[in-house]
């Protein structure tokens, strides 16, 4: 099917303003700078068939194409490739002016061995700083599913307990226009 | 002292601001839909063929030639012949709103499967769908761009739940249910809320590397990453193909972490007991796969060892146009720091 001049040009626009932000997401996802940029591109890929359909701010559209790309075993074809069910953490011996970096590189770690779909909710939460509905909405799940999710992938991090997700966020609107900047 | 939501944050803002390899992204991804155009061109009459086929309507001849540009427009959407190392063993076409379901048989011969869907122009983005492999649901949400279920390794326990069996047809049915509509079993779409657009989903069938397609070599390659140190491979210093040894320190778990950014096989051996094998078949992306063993594991596979014993990690490449493969062995001690 031929695309006018003008769509592919908004294409290419909406790549180079928008990618930088779409890969950081990848990169939070994968924790791979190389299989980021494969996720991220294939996920233009499958957005650029439904580009001349999309009316207002494609972004959502395309974030959620990535993550659900992510999350639906992409990428998932070798064996023994699973997630651990428990995350070491274990301060331990680090020396005292080090154990806070540790303790960061510990809780990146293990945020690598989450489930996709807990690291994904935690990653739209805590980076992207989606509310719990938009999360829910991006993801294609129940409110309630988000929480749970949020809440398991949380405990594996052992993060203070002091922080818990919050249950009483405030109705924001599911499609909210975001706008891409330039550079 | 355990984290905070602050720290947390910050921690997730500076890791995902760390630098990557500049890429010319936009020439990229034109290329990468250049060339699934191309490939979709050669699968018309057999996509044709099954949708036909599903909807009640024989065709006696029917050919998976190129279509012909004069004829009436390729069936929306298309899934490539060959994808992801797999055949497409078989698939169906779901027509909107004239159709809520659609259902094709496959029989498998091969552990290695997956279930891919794709969208053609007109499918509404927010519509849901859910996929079921002999009446248990595989997949549910929203169908567009929903990318593989089920993994590709030979898991004969996921596929077998789904009643699965090798040289024995199985089911698959596409369905048009409500949103958030959730297993066992989504409710679906009433007909008067269907809205006009087309969706495919079909099974693949992972083919040796031998019998696979591989797309041309680019003028550029993928950067890879070197790696060098104690159990660590680079093909680059060693060699595109042949037989490498590392040896490596067992903790309580050990990763065989390979990376490539051509087509060619590696093969992964323990103590000469074979673990895994790899397979790389495009150009185009840093495929990285980690081989995760803890002790269970290295046991069934026939290499008994105790934490502190050193192994021998060979990795068998083949098949590689060019060194375009690492290896790294992580064994994470106790702390979770990496070997």
């Amino acid at each position: 099917m031929a695309r006018s001049a003008e769509t592919t040009s908004d294409f290419d626009d909406f790549v180079v303003g928008c990618s930088p932000g779409l890969l950081r997401l990848a990169y939070s996802l994968t924790h791979d700078h190389g299989l980021a940029e494969d996720l991220l591109q294939t996920s233009l890929v499958k957005v650029w068939s439904a580009w001349r359909r999309m009316d207002g701010d494609p972004l959502p559209y395309v974030r959620r194409v990535l993550v659900n790309t992510y999350v639906s075993s992409w990428r998932r074809r070798w064996r023994h490739e699973v997630p651990t069910e428990a995350a070491d953490l274990d301060v331990g011996s680090s020396p005292p002016g080090d154990q806070r970096v540790g303790e960061r590189d510990q809780v990146w770690q293990a945020l690598g061995r989450l489930p996709r779909r807990q690291r994904a909710v935690l990653v739209l939460r805590y980076l992207e700083d989606l509310s719990e509905q938009e999360t829910a909405h991006l993801l294609g799940v129940s409110v309630g599913t988000v929480k749970s999710q949020a809440s398991k992938g949380l405990a594996r991090l052992r993060i203070d307990p002091s922080f818990a997700p919050s249950s009483t966020d405030s109705p924001d609107s599911i499609d909210s226009p975001v706008t891409c900047r330039e550079g | 002292m355990p984290l905070t939501e602050d720290d947390f944050r910050t921690l997730l803002a500076e890791r995902a601001a760390t630098a990557s390899p500049p890429v010319d992204r936009v020439a990229s991804v034109h290329r990468r839909i250049v060339r699934r155009r191309r490939q979709r061109t050669g699968v018309v009459g057999a996509v044709l063929g099954a949708a036909l086929l599903v909807t009640g309507v024989a065709l006696p001849h029917l050919s998976t030639r190129r279509s012909d540009p004069i004829a009436a427009p390729a069936p929306r959407p298309l899934l490539d012949q060959y994808a992801d190392g797999g055949k497409l063993l078989a698939s169906g076409v779901l027509q909107s709103p004239q159709q809520g379901e659609v259902s094709f048989r496959f029989t498998p011969t091969d552990w290695h499967l997956q279930v891919k869907q794709d969208c053609g122009a007109g499918w509404p983005t927010d519509g849901w769908t859910a996929v079921r492999v002999n009446g248990h649901v595989l997949t549910f949400g929203t169908g567009c761009g929903s990318g593989a279920s089920g993994p590709y390794g030979a898991d004969q326990a996921f596929w077998s739940k789904l009643g699965v069996q090798l040289g024995q047809p199985s089911t698959i049915t596409l369905s048009l249910v409500v949103q958030d509509a959730q297993p066992p079993d989504p409710a679906p779409l009433p007909a008067a809320q269907r809205r006009a657009g087309s969706l495919a989903v079909g099974v693949y069938q992972r083919v040796p590397l031998a019998d696979y397609p591989l797309p041309p070599r680019p003028p550029t390659l993928q950067p890879l990453s070197r790696v060098s140190g104690p159990g660590t491979l680079d093909s680059r210093d060693v060699g595109a193909n042949g037989t490498f040894t590392v040896r490596a320190v067992v903790g309580p778990k050990i990763e065989l972490r390979t990376t490539a950014v051509a087509p060619g096989a590696i093969r992964l051996l323990v103590n000469g007991k074979a673990i895994n094998e790899v397979d790389s078949w495009r150009w185009d992306v840093v495929a990285g796969a980690g081989t995760n063993l803890d002790q269970d594991t290295l046991r069934r596979a026939g290499v008994d060892v105790a934490d502190g014993t050193t192994v021998t990690v060979t990795v068998e490449a083949s098949r590689f146009a060019v060194p375009g493969w690492t290896l790294a062995v992580r064994t994470p001690g106790p702390n979770g720091d990496g070997g």
